[in-house]
């Protein structure tokens, strides 16, 4: 019984890196239509920013991560100027091809510049473990969990009490007839490309400290992120928390109890299986593409 | 006209199959027909992403999956039972297609990006498998010492040209057959194509059968080349640098991607000191093609030629109509 709820518990710390991409991709999809692949490199940016605000520049972590959040929401916003929004204007599978090329040239360029040379950020809570009764977690991965808790209330307030928020709302629910208004669409865009980024930013700091910081080290999430978004159900804030907190479970589950090759094997054999079911996710409404 | 520009058309072909044809006697480096060989295996599996892609406009994140199966059935089939090459060979092609076959059923209950996302699946199972099943696939350290069916590199470099054109050909005569003008109304609009009467679900079938056994195709020719098959060489990234070849070749012209495949394969070849900047240049490009050339490379000097003729044609007609008033 301990074992289980321990797997449980590990499972919920890796399902919420997962939970917090998830929901990057949810945001950006819910306003922009868009299924941003190139998601993974800011979460690897936000990864490296840390890195370097914490051990060049010998800042506490939480300062690290604020700088990393703002510095990628800020590459995002630009991004979406420079780059999303010539995207726009073209097709479905266009636009998923163009974030394609988008994460080929982040990754590298930032594999040209940091070379593939592993790098760690020191976890603020050391090597520390917390016990809960007879359960032991070790307290990186405790904060992983608070934090993605707290960025997921945070997130929830935002989209249901403010103003903004419910303006983001309104453009997810129908571009045309939100512009007609009155809302200010490209602004949403860009607040959207903000939120996204800078929780990819927090997933790579917290994530980078729990392993390690490599230009490549999006490439696996992001896959693991698309397969939550998709379970959960595109453009559902819900069902990305659902989705990355039961695949996280599932993964843990599948290496305690059976071998870490099945684990892999289960995430996609499960996604067939959703999609073959409920083709749009179990939260999602409408099927966009 | 018309024939003078299909006589052209025929002796640009004539011109070209001879050069490749005569090239390897006159190439003493090994290394060249090395890359000219792997490039006619890249354009082989271009082209089959292209059948489904570029005609019936269904995007697939996992294609190389298949290669991987094809790769794999050749490697195994030859090092480990010593089946004869066209044998394995044609086991590679028959199993690809018939996995293709049963993947096919899940996947086009898909559609759009979860089709990519559903394949993209797909293909990532297949490495795992690969990466896993030791017993068969060797694991991380994969299958070595696949002879190479023909003794030397320029045997292999006629074979693999000599598919290439049939692939070429096989497919391009597909295409303008009825089944190919499915394969397009399915692409321009699938719900129109269904209620006018096109089999839609037989057609996308067809074709992902079809492209699936021409990408085993291309990962068993891989392999043998290659003499080594490994799990990590058949992954989604694989996948998705084929997907960026046919798009910048301009998918749905099966001769652009073909193209593509070469040009890229040479230029990225001189690039491959700095491993990172090969994918720069394919991310740059992509993103560019994305923003200002849809259609990639062929289907913009395509709608050049279009816009061309109509300015000619417009032209003609102004000055018909004017003749027409004036002896009015």
């Amino acid at each position: 019984m301990v074992e289980f709820l321990q797997t449980i518990l590990n499972g919920i710390s890796v399902g919420s890196s997962y939970a917090l991409l998830g929901l990057g991709l949810t945001v950006i999809y819910s306003v922009y239509r868009l299924l941003n692949l190139a998601h993974a490199e800011f979460y690897m940016l936000g990864g490296f920013a840390t890195f370097f605000t914490v051990s060049y520049l010998g800042l506490p972590f939480w300062l690290g991560t604020i700088i990393a959040m703002i510095m990628t929401g800020i590459l995002g916003v630009i991004l979406e100027l420079v780059v999303y929004r010539q995207f726009m204007r073209r097709s479905g599978f266009d636009q998923l091809i163009g974030t394609i090329g988008l994460l080929f040239l982040m990754e590298n360029v930032a594999l040209y510049f940091f070379t593939s040379n592993p790098r760690s950020i020191v976890s603020p809570v050391g090597n520390s473990t917390v016990r809960l009764g007879g359960l032991a977690i070790s307290g990186h991965r405790l904060l992983i969990i608070v934090v993605t808790l707290v960025l997921v209330l945070l997130l929830y307030y935002f989209n249901a009490r403010t103003k903004t928020g419910k303006q983001m709302r309104a453009v997810a629910q129908d571009r045309d007839a939100a512009q007609l208004m009155g809302i200010d669409i490209v602004r949403m865009g860009q607040i959207a490309f903000f939120v996204s980024c800078a929780l990819a930013a927090v997933a790579g700091a917290l994530m980078g400290s729990l392993m390690q910081v490599t230009p490549a080290m999006g490439f696996n999430p992001l896959l693991y992120a698309m397969v939550v978004v998709i379970l959960g159900g595109l453009g559902s804030n819900f069902g990305a928390i659902v989705g990355g907190l039961s695949i996280g479970i599932i993964q843990s589950m599948a290496v305690t109890y059976v071998s870490s090759a099945l684990s892999d094997i289960l995430v996609y054999v499960l996604l067939f299986i959703i999609l073959l079911l409920k083709p749009t996710g179990l939260f999602g409404g409408k099927v966009y593409a | 006209m018309l024939r003078r520009a299909y006589a052209a058309k025929l002796g640009l072909v004539l011109v070209l199959f001879a050069f490749l044809m005569v090239m390897p006697t006159f190439l003493e480096n090994q290394f060249y027909i090395q890359l000219f060989t792997t490039s006619a295996i890249m354009a082989i599996a271009v082209m089959g992403m292209d059948v489904l892609f570029g005609y019936v406009g269904y995007c697939s994140f996992g294609q190389a999956g298949f290669m991987g199966i094809g790769a794999y059935t050749v490697a195994a089939l030859t090092t480990k039972v010593g089946v004869p090459f066209p044998l394995a060979l044609l086991a590679a092609v028959l199993l690809s297609g018939f996995m293709s076959y049963v993947i096919s059923f899940p996947a086009f209950r898909l559609s759009g990006i979860y089709f990519a996302i559903g394949t993209l699946a797909f293909g990532q199972l297949v490495f795992v498998i690969a990466y896993n099943w030791t017993d068969v696939t060797g694991g991380v350290y994969g299958i070595v010492g696949i002879n190479n069916p023909f003794g030397g590199l320029t045997g292999y470099y006629y074979f693999a040209f000599l598919m290439m054109f049939a692939i070429l050909l096989l497919v391009r005569r597909l295409i303008k057959s009825p089944v190919g003008e499915a394969f397009v109304a399915i692409r321009e609009n699938e719900k129109l194509a269904e209620s006018t009467g096109v089999a839609t679900l037989k057609a996308k079938r067809f074709a992902f059968v079809l492209s699936g056994m021409i990408m085993g195709l291309a990962g068993a020719m891989l392999v043998c080349l290659w003499s080594f098959a490994s799990s990590g060489s058949f992954t989604v990234s694989l996948s998705l640098e084929v997907l960026v070849i046919a798009i910048i070749g301009g998918v749905g012209t099966l001769i652009g991607p073909a193209i593509a495949a070469f040009v890229l394969n040479f230029v990225m070849q001189y690039l491959a000191t700095i491993p990172a900047l090969r994918l720069i240049i394919y991310g740059i490009l992509l993103m560019l093609i994305v923003m200002f050339l849809p259609g990639g490379l062929a289907g913009t000097y395509l709608r050049l030629v279009e816009a061309l003729k109509a300015r000619r044609k417009e032209g003609e007609k102004i000055s018909v109509s004017f003749d027409s008033t004036g002896s009015e």
